[in-house]
């Protein structure tokens, strides 16, 4: 088994970057809450693609170093966990307020 | 022998503690049952078990007196660490350790004999001196943490502990005081207010007032510990003195200071010169706890504690020729020798019979201090005189006021006043209190063969020690205003005694009998007993005085410093002929010739009239000047009012303008800012995300920029 090569991870960060790019564009411009949710997944997905391209760069042999592998599968764990939360707290404020739009969840304003 | 050695000295002081744990479930229990046997039953058992635990107290205290005859002498056990992990504090290398432990040596054995033992009999007059009131349950659980507290801090092995115990004590004397808080009597005054009354009068002003003054001297006292630890790094007494070398290293400034400090704890205590006003105060409380304080706990804590420092300071003075300390030593005595004097012409002018008896009580005290300081200045050779001295006066003066409070109880019980000049020609009624009073009165002011005679005499050969061996001309003064005092002792001591027993009947004893139907009160059995045995220690107490000698001198603590001679002989021949042939036996009976001839003269065989010397205009001055205690109290308050009035100032123009004003700008720049930032709280999630982002862009830039 070899390692991936190096030039590789260009390919592996734009795709990171792209990811990033997306999700900050739909959290800055959307209102609705699934779609914040969707984005915040995709900001974490690029954030656990990063760990995993960079993992490769200090490894000097075949060996790919297996700590950033098992930080991000506790990561993506943990982030289906949030995600649940947040389903959970979106589906009450539907209950309750009749909307998704999150410019609709105004009370605490001044 | 050994073997009684360890239970014994934790036993003396935790069964009474363990007493007055358990005081207050029984009185709970006992409240919650009907009326009826069961309940009267319970009150029985509480109100004795303060005496049974005080007793098996003394009797522990006296298997540890067995163990010292057997040898076991400045034995330290139960040693362990209570706080560790104190190194490298203030830079230094040395391993500090905050020990608990218990230290067995004469000393603290022979104070935990005449506290617990005294104490027992307070106790069982307290049972009949304090029945049908309602708060027994705070007084016996009081009473009992009281000796508890004095025993553990005679027992502790190091100056923390010590410390603990007296704190201990110092609470419990403030609570007892205080204990008629709720009844009878003045109410406390808002203002402060001078006061010349005693039992039963602003009582929680008085308790306060004792336990403030102390206060003061603790920290001194507290000062003075810490000090001594940090340069020597231990509190433990036995390590002080094994290794003398931190003596040097601190230098005889600091050191006499540190001696002087710690001296201040024992000047609050023990109500000497600059902090005496408290004790007659403390007559506010119930006389069985005035006895408690005078004679068996409290005070002798201040004694204690010169006299337990008294070897180090003696080694650092003597073979180390630090002579600095010799300050330390004329500073204790002439403070011992000033108060003695001060507080027995206080005495000669008070009305208040339990009053005269706090006043003779601070003058005895000085006594102890000037044995104790005198002895110090007296080089090897004569060695013990005023160690022995300080200490003896101590356990002699323990029984005998310990004998003349609870007699003043039993008269205050039965005629209702507290005022001598009210009382008078109750001598027939009253017998069984007569005896006693007066064996503890002329006890008291050294009529020999009687305790004080023989204690006092031994202060007075300290002072003439002083003066001849050493040539030190203070010796002399000592000696003169002691015999002053002395003469003055027993000048005061006639007069209450004349006051209250002698004479014609008064209207308020006549009063008194009219109310009680035809006869007083006659003392119940638990009054009477106790004040006779407590006489006969009084006459036994002349027969131990060598045998004392002997006990004291098996202190290991001489052993180890230069003391030469280890342990005194009991020898009656020699002893008798030193105290009767002496120049000092000569200046007792001066003294008391004196103060025979005008106490008699006054009060006892009434040739002269005190009236008829009170119209002379200087007299009345000087009688005023005495019966107002110096103007001291008077100028005590005058302070603490003018104080008052800085405080109240300092509030209306310090802490309300400028600190609550700052406040208040605060408050309102808070609000006001809040008011403009709130606008950029839109609440869109957009917006918000948006500031994230362009904060985490100007981050980077800065990272950027400035790699």
């Amino acid at each position: 088994m070899s390692a991936i090569p190096f030039d590789n991870i260009y390919i592996i960060l734009a795709f990171s970057v792209a990811l990033l790019a997306i999700g900050i564009y739909a959290l800055t411009t959307k209102q609705n809450m699934i779609k914040f949710l969707i984005a915040i997944e995709l900001l974490l997905d690029a954030g656990h693609l990063n760990f995993i391209a960079f993992s490769n760069i200090f490894s000097t042999g075949v060996v790919v170093d297996p700590l950033p592998h098992a930080v991000v599968i506790l990561s993506i764990c943990v982030g289906g966990c949030v995600a649940g939360v947040a389903l959970a707290l979106i589906i009450q404020a539907y209950r309750i307020h009749a909307t998704l739009n999150s410019r609709r969840l105004n009370q605490l304003k001044y | 022998m050994a073997l009684l050695l360890p239970s014994a000295a934790i036993m003396n002081w935790a069964i009474p503690f363990a007493g007055a744990l358990i005081t207050p479930v029984i009185g709970f229990i006992a409240g919650k049952l009907k009326d009826g046997g069961a309940k009267k039953g319970m009150y029985f058992v509480r109100n004795w078990m303060a005496t049974a635990t005080s007793f098996i107290a003394f009797l522990f205290s006296i298997l540890l007196v067995v163990d010292i005859y057997g040898g076991d002498t400045g034995v330290e056990l139960f040693q362990t660490e209570w706080f560790f992990g104190l190194k490298n504090m203030l830079g230094s290398t040395a391993d500090y350790v905050v020990e608990f432990g218990i230290l067995v040596d004469p000393l603290n054995v022979m104070i935990a004999c005449f506290a617990t033992g005294v104490g027992t009999m307070i106790m069982i007059f307290g049972v009949g001196y304090m029945k049908g009131d309602k708060h027994l349950d705070r007084y016996w659980f009081l009473m009992q943490t009281f000796i508890g507290g004095m025993v553990f801090l005679v027992m502790a092995n190091n100056f923390f502990q010590t410390f603990v115990g007296w704190e201990i004590v110092g609470f419990c004397s403030f609570a007892l005081i205080g204990y008629f808080f709720n009844k009878k009597g003045k109410q406390d005054p808002r203002e402060i207010t001078i006061k010349e009354e005693t039992e039963g009068d602003y009582n929680s002003h008085a308790g306060l007032k004792a336990f403030i003054t102390t206060r003061i001297g603790d920290v001194a006292m507290l000062a003075g510990i810490l000090i001594l630890f940090f340069n020597a790094g231990t509190f433990n007494y036995m390590a002080l003195l094994g290794d003398t070398t931190w003596m040097t290293a601190m230098g005889p400034g600091l050191l006499v200071l540190t001696a002087i400090l710690i001296f201040g704890g024992a000047i609050g205590k023990s109500a000497q010169f600059p902090l005496q006003f408290w004790l007659p105060e403390a007559m506010a409380g119930p006389t069985t706890v005035s006895a408690l304080i005078h004679a068996a706990a409290m005070v002798k804590a201040g004694v204690f504690i010169v006299g337990r420092t008294f070897p180090m300071w003696y080694i650092g003075l003597h073979d180390l020729h630090i002579n600095s300390l010799q300050i330390y030593f004329l500073v204790v005595a002439a403070v011992g020798a000033f108060t003695a004097l001060m507080a027995a012409t206080m005495g000669m002018a008070n009305l208040e019979l339990k009053k005269i008896l706090a006043f003779s009580t601070i003058s005895q005290l000085g006594y102890m201090f000037l044995g104790l300081g005198a002895g110090g200045l007296i080089g090897p050779g004569a060695e013990y005189t005023g160690y022995f001295a300080g200490s003896f006066h101590m356990l002699s003066h323990a029984v005998f006021k310990g004998l003349l409070f609870l007699s003043a109880g039993a008269i205050i019980h039965s005629v209702h006043t507290k005022y001598v000049d009210e009382m008078g020609g109750i001598r027939k009624e009253m017998p069984k209190v007569f005896w006693p009073m007066l064996i503890g009165g002329l006890s008291l002011s050294g009529i020999p063969i009687l305790g004080g005679f023989f204690s006092k005499e031994s202060v007075f050969g300290a002072c003439w020690e002083l003066y001849h061996v050493e040539n030190n001309p203070a010796g002399l003064i000592f000696l003169i205003v002691a015999a002053i005092a002395a003469a003055m002792t027993l000048f005061y001591t006639l007069r209450f005694i004349g006051y209250t027993f002698l004479g014609e009947k008064s209207d308020t004893v006549k009063k008194a009998e009219k109310e009680q139907g035809g006869h007083l009160h006659k003392p119940s059995k638990s009054m009477w007993i106790p004040l006779w045995i407590l006489a006969g220690g009084t006459i036994v107490m002349g027969f131990l005085t060598p045998i004392v000698e002997n006990f004291l001198t098996r202190n290991i603590w001489f052993a180890s410093a230069s003391w030469t001679s280890v342990t005194k002989p009991i020898l009656y021949g020699e002893f008798l002929r030193h105290t009767f042939g002496s120049w000092t036996f000569l200046a007792t009976v001066i003294a008391l010739g004196v103060g025979f001839l005008f106490g008699y003269m006054f009060y006892i065989g009434r040739k002269w009239d005190a009236k008829k010397v009170q119209e002379n205009k200087v007299m009345h001055g000087i009688t005023t000047f005495f019966h107002k205690r110096w103007y001291m109290n008077i100028a005590i308050y005058w302070c603490l009012r003018k104080f008052k009035r800085f405080a109240e100032l300092s509030y209306e123009y310090f802490d309300l303008k400028v600190i609550d004003g700052a406040n208040y700008v605060i408050a309102d720049g808070t609000m006001k800012s809040g008011e403009v930032f709130r606008k950029t709280h839109t609440g869109i999630l957009s917006v918000n995300f948006i500031y994230m982002l362009l904060g985490a862009i100007i981050l980077l830039a800065i990272l950027l920029f400035t790699i």
